[in-house]
């Protein structure tokens, strides 16, 4: 079941395996997924009674101590227990990045410890980082010898099952356009997804069911976000909508400015995809090419499909012209934003 | 007793009292009633909205004995404590005075201590966006792992100003804007409970005002009270926030509409003689005037501002002026206003802009650019309706003539071929047009669903021109099928602008009639360009007919065709 090198394991198979056999002595824990590395160090601390748990449980910090010292731990016989858990954060030699911290590392310790590790000991490294510098000596040898788990983080779909089956066993029911919402709101990030659910699950406590309003009105909506559905409301010609989505965002003190240079840029991300688009760019592509998140770039495609060209250059156009007057007049911000909406939707009515 | 403020009186002790935040209260009765609450909260939203209230009645709700339904009874020890703030363990602080490392880790290291007379410690920030780097790096530990008898609830108005990785450590609660529905009930409310009398448009006014904080609304309201006996009117109201009343500006934008200049001097005149500031009527005008335009295009939204006091005056008014007469009004309005920053006579600059208003708009047009330029455009496109009508004239009385009789009867229980719709596009009809749709044609259809692909199947484009693409149809009725639903051109010219880059406009014709458009067109092409040239073939002839025969007399002259 559990392999060394190339296998990399899931959170689902390494509870299995914690549960049914001893566990190894080195671990690694690759990816950035906050939700899940939790998850992870949950499992591992469940492998040592709350009573011991003091005695036998080192959690290092990198970032401040040194590798020895934890090395050092990891060498030391469990005391009143069987086994000894060792967590190491933030081990920055393993990638390529440029040293932070002037704290001394004893790599080469490691790599004496990786070759021999002691049996009682169960090492558990969180590497949360996106890549690890492959070619280090350190780095190959660990990834030869330690069980490697994955924390990276999900693909969208898969984030959205993890959440529809993490429901299904708290026997509760979530209305998909409930979960849609919740997905797009946290960008599809699982970590914010779950501890968003936290208050979803428990406003439906009676009713056993999360309901689109529920998820509107608790699930927060960063700013990008916000600006994506005044964009929506923009292109949609909703003056209603978007004027009092435009005064909700000044009333949380968010400066005009900021908020304009978003709506361009939003709107220059929909032009640049829509025109690139046809050019026979895939998602992929246009990702790459545009250097945009992926997902923002789906829903990018997603919105400019519903959008003429003209209507979009229109758009543009006008945010720019508001920009202008924006830095020049000393009108209200609010109302030459009310101004351009009202001009853009009739001129195009 | 000292006189307490109305928003202080009425401070919500229960969540049931917050007004318009239903979904977050009735989440944080379920945890506290399941007993799973958070160990650090997030409070935002903005002034006025119900963060610190929720706050203080959250922190006595966990250290409530008598906790039912997960609201705080108010009449043990510890609510009563600390409701007057007495408690030791449920610690308020206000950190845009406390915002020092040194403050946050007092807290810190207080808060190991466990609690001396309440379960929980409980500590309020507010303001919490006002910490410095320090401080917040100091919370952050303390958050990444708190003492189980400690909650943490930090209030801020402005969350983007809060890192990211505190954020992250807690249970965030956005509080929204209170509708100016709610304000109004929960004054009204509150006005019963004191027994006092009230005039709905006052309340409305107060509302409206208030811009979604109750503590604004309850301190204008406050203020109305403290110069009228027990009846608040709308006259008071307005006096306190300033602003004139609807009516009044209704008429005064009456008056600009009717060009009555005398009136609108007069009106303006009262307006300054009641003592209004001038900043804020001219900013009450914009404001109407935006209103009216907002009114013309989502008149939902303007009543739900106005708590559905939209009255007849005004409604007219925004049918009277069109949109750019009021673009053109804001824009003269604005400019006073800035002028009015640097002048001690704002009445005189106001007094300009109330002729300026009031002249006609032809006079107004060399001021607005705008209106010109629409002018000239609307002249434009009447020109060319007159060509195109013209054109039609001459095409719809010659050519069905030359057309045989069948086609004729036909085509008016048929469909027509829209001669108006495809002569512009062969006009400017390439062949390299024609050549570029063909070759996407097929691929366009295969984007249809089925059922339109069905229908669009018998059709071929015939002719293109970068704005317009004639399609032609084997079968009438398939045409009419086809040309009736909207949703399909829609989808093939949206289908258009993908494959191509531009949406040209699709026209549909029938097949069998198809030849002839083409030859009338290519007749009326001939008849409009090939004029001059066949009054030239003529002439080529004819003068010297006329010479020889001015020369020889007519008699002479025998004219040999061949």
């Amino acid at each position: 079941m559990e392999k060394k090198g190339k296998m990399i394991m899931e959170v689902s198979a390494l509870k299995k395996a914690l549960k049914n056999n001893s566990p190894q002595s080195v671990y690694l824990v690759q990816g950035q997924e906050a939700y899940l590395i939790d998850q992870i160090k949950e499992q591992f601390r469940q492998l040592l009674a709350p009573e011991e748990a003091t005695m036998n449980f080192g959690d290092y910090d990198l970032a401040s101590v040194p590798l020895a010292t934890a090395l050092n731990d990891a060498m030391s016989a469990p005391f009143f227990g069987e086994r000894r858990l060792v967590f190491i954060q933030h081990p920055l030699f393993l990638t390529s990045a440029a040293k932070q911290t002037n704290v001394v590392h004893d790599v080469a310790g490691l790599i004496k410890y990786l070759q021999q590790p002691v049996p009682t000991t169960t090492l558990v490294i969180f590497a949360a980082y996106d890549k690890l510098d492959e070619r280090k000596k350190v780095t190959k040898l660990l990834k030869k010898k330690a069980v490697l788990i994955d924390a990276r983080p999900l693909t969208e779909q898969k984030a959205q099952h993890y959440v529809a089956n993490y429901l299904k066993q708290k026997n509760i029911n979530i209305q998909p356009e409930a979960l849609q919402l919740l997905v797009q709101r946290t960008e599809a990030n699982l970590t914010l997804m779950m501890g968003e659910l936290t208050k979803l699950i428990l406003y439906a406590k009676k009713q056993r069911e999360i309901t689109v309003t529920a998820v509107k009105s608790l699930v927060t909506q960063n700013l990008e976000q916000n600006i994506f559905t005044l964009v929506d409301a923009v292109m949609a010609r909703d003056v209603a909508r978007a004027v009092s989505l435009y005064r909700q965002l000044i009333l949380q003190k968010e400066e005009p400015l900021k908020l304009n240079a978003i709506l361009v840029g939003q709107f220059r991300l929909l032009l640049q995809v829509k025109i690139l688009q046809r050019n026979g760019y895939s998602q992929g592509d246009l990702a790459r090419v545009l250097h945009a998140h992926p997902y923002r770039v789906k829903l990018a495609l997603g919105q400019a499909k519903r959008f003429s060209q003209k209507a979009l250059r229109q758009a543009y156009l006008g945010l720019v012209d508001l920009e202008y007057q924006l830095k020049t007049s000393q009108r209200d911000a609010e109302l030459l934003f009310q101004l351009f909406i009202l001009k853009f939707s009739q001129n195009a009515a | 007793m000292a006189y307490q403020a109305l928003y202080r009186v009425w401070r919500p002790q229960r969540f049931a009292d917050i007004v318009g935040q239903e979904t977050i209260t009735q989440t944080l009765r379920n945890a506290l009633d399941a007993h799973q609450t958070s160990h650090a909260y997030l409070f935002t939203g903005p002034r006025g909205t119900g963060k610190t209230s929720a706050a203080k009645i959250l922190a006595k709700a966990i250290n409530c004995p008598n906790l039912k339904a997960g609201e705080p009874c108010n009449h043990c020890e510890s609510c009563r404590a600390i409701t007057a703030g007495t408690l030791n363990d449920v610690i308020e602080i206000d950190a845009a005075s406390n915002n020092g490392v040194d403050e946050i880790r007092d807290i810190r290291d207080k808060a190991k201590y466990a609690p001396t007379s309440a379960p929980y410690k409980v500590y309020i920030i507010d303001e919490v966006h006002m910490l410095s780097t320090g401080a917040f790096n100091a919370l952050l530990k303390t958050l990444e792992e708190p003492p189980s008898h400690v909650v943490f609830i930090l209030a801020t108005t402005e969350p983007h100003k809060v890192p990211l990785t505190i954020i992250s450590r807690t249970q965030r609660f956005d509080f929204q804007r209170i509708s100016a529905q709610a304000i109004y009930s929960r004054m009204a409310d509150i006005l019963k409970q004191k027994e006092m009398t009230f005039e709905e448009p006052a309340l409305k006014a107060i509302a409206k005002a208030a811009e979604g904080g109750m503590r604004d609304a309850l301190s204008i309201l406050d203020q109305v009270l403290s110069f009228s006996d027990n009846h608040v009117t709308l006259k008071n109201a307005l006096q306190v926030t300033g602003s004139t009343t609807q009516q009044l500006l209704g008429d005064y934008m009456q008056a600009v509409h009717t060009q009555t200049t005398t009136k609108a001097l007069k009106l303006l005149q009262q307006v300054l003689a009641a003592g209004k500031d001038m900043g804020r009527f001219i900013e009450d005008l914009i404001e109407y005037s935006r209103d009216l335009l907002l009114y013309q295009q989502a008149p939902q939204m303007v009543e739900q501002i106005e708590l559905g006091t939209v009255d007849g005056q005004f409604k007219q008014l925004s049918q009277d002026f069109t949109a750019p007469a009021l673009y053109w009004m804001i824009d003269i309005l604005s400019d006073s206003q800035k002028q009015l920053r640097f002048t001690n006579h704002p009445d005189i600059y106001l007094e300009v802009a109330t002729v300026k208003l009031c002249q006609p708009q032809k006079q107004q047009s060399a001021a607005v650019p705008n209106v010109t330029k629409q002018l000239t455009q609307l002249k434009e496109e009447i020109t060319q309706l007159k060509q195109q009508l013209s054109q039609l004239q001459t095409q719809g009385i010659k050519q069905p003539i030359k057309a045989t009789a069948k086609p004729k009867t036909r085509r008016k229980e048929t469909q027509h071929a829209n001669v108006a719709a495809i002569f512009p596009v062969l006009d400017q009809a390439t062949k390299a047009s024609l050549d570029q749709l063909k070759s996407v044609w097929t691929e366009l259809l295969q984007q249809l669903p089925p059922q339109q692909r069905a229908l669009m199947h018998a059709s071929k484009p015939v002719a293109a021109s970068p704005e317009g693409v004639v399609v032609s149809f084997d079968s009438d009725f398939l045409l009419g099928r086809a040309s009736s639903n909207q949703a399909m051109v829609d989808a093939l010219e949206n289908g258009l602008d993908r494959l191509i880059g531009t949406a040209p406009k699709i026209i549909f014709v029938p097949q069998e009639e198809w030849p002839q458009v083409r030859q009338s067109y290519i007749e009326q092409h001939r008849r409009g360009t090939q004029k001059t040239t066949e009054a030239k073939t003529k002439s080529k002839t004819a003068p010297v007919i006329s010479q020889a025969k001015s020369l020889f007399g007519s008699d002479y002259v025998e004219v040999k065709d061949d």
